[in-house]
């Protein structure tokens, strides 16, 4: 399972490797506030969960 | 791969704090969001195409939405609209200039669409002399009045007026702040 949210990561970023990734990654609560001024939507993409499995 | 998520806020969840928030249960979960912070969307992502199918739903279910205006004079669409506690009527009151352009564009923006199904939407043509602007005291435009189609008085029966303000973000706070008055004046 780690490998496919490994794999997904790659895929969301649009790159090769995440790390050189063009995504501006955001905190939560930065892009809450962001989106409460403009109404642009947010995507969270859960790469580890420590609620539960993975 | 196009550009999908440069539509989108980006946020990954790797920590407890953001786990929490969006009560996420499964890793390779895309949760999306609207502009009220209210989960929309969600779904378990492994592949390129899962990933780009995901934004594209994303994209859908928060889409600009044309506005269904009724047909019919303002008087006869209101008295028509009795019955449903939770709509109101939405008499806009437009002229041919920018402004109004931009009110309409804003009432149809992704952010506001969902309020769409609890409104009745009526465009009155604005004319200051005219009976509609005296009986409810409408001296600009654009003008946006909540009518609440249940109340007989005309001037009783505004709910809340948005007056020459188009911005997105003030319809999407005036909208949001009557439609709270209104819900929570129905539950007591």
């Amino acid at each position: 399972m780690k490998k496919i949210a490994i794999l997904a990561l790659l895929a969301l970023s649009g790159t090769a490797a995440a790390r050189d990734s063009n995504v501006r990654w955001m905190k939560f609560d930065e892009a809450v506030a962001k989106s409460a001024t403009n109404g642009t939507p947010i995507c969270v993409f859960v790469s580890v969960n420590p609620n539960g499995s993975g | 791969m196009v550009k999908l998520n440069s539509g989108f806020y980006m946020v990954r969840c790797a920590d407890k704090a953001t786990s929490d928030k969006v009560k996420s249960n499964a890793i390779s979960t895309m949760i999306f969001l609207d502009g009220d912070g209210k989960e929309y969307y969600r779904t378990i992502v492994g592949t390129t195409d899962t990933v780009e199918a995901a934004f594209k739903k994303a994209s859908e279910l928060y889409a600009k939405k044309p506005i269904a205006w009724a047909t019919g004079e303002a008087a006869s669409v209101v008295s028509g609209a009795k019955g449903d506690a939770k709509k109101l009527v939405a008499l806009a009151f437009l002229d041919e200039k920018k402004d109004s352009e931009t009110l309409v564009a804003s009432l149809e923006d992704r952010w506001v669409a969902k309020y769409q199904e609890r409104l009745i939407f009526t465009k009155v043509a604005y004319d200051k002399t005219s009976e509609l602007c005296k009986k409810y005291n409408v001296t600009t435009a654009p003008t946006l009045l909540l009518v609440n189609p249940e109340q007989e008085d005309a001037k009783k029966s505004v709910v809340d007026s948005l007056v020459a303000k188009k911005e997105l973000l003030s319809v999407r706070n005036f909208l949001a702040k009557a439609f709270d008055k209104l819900d929570k004046a129905s539950k007591n």
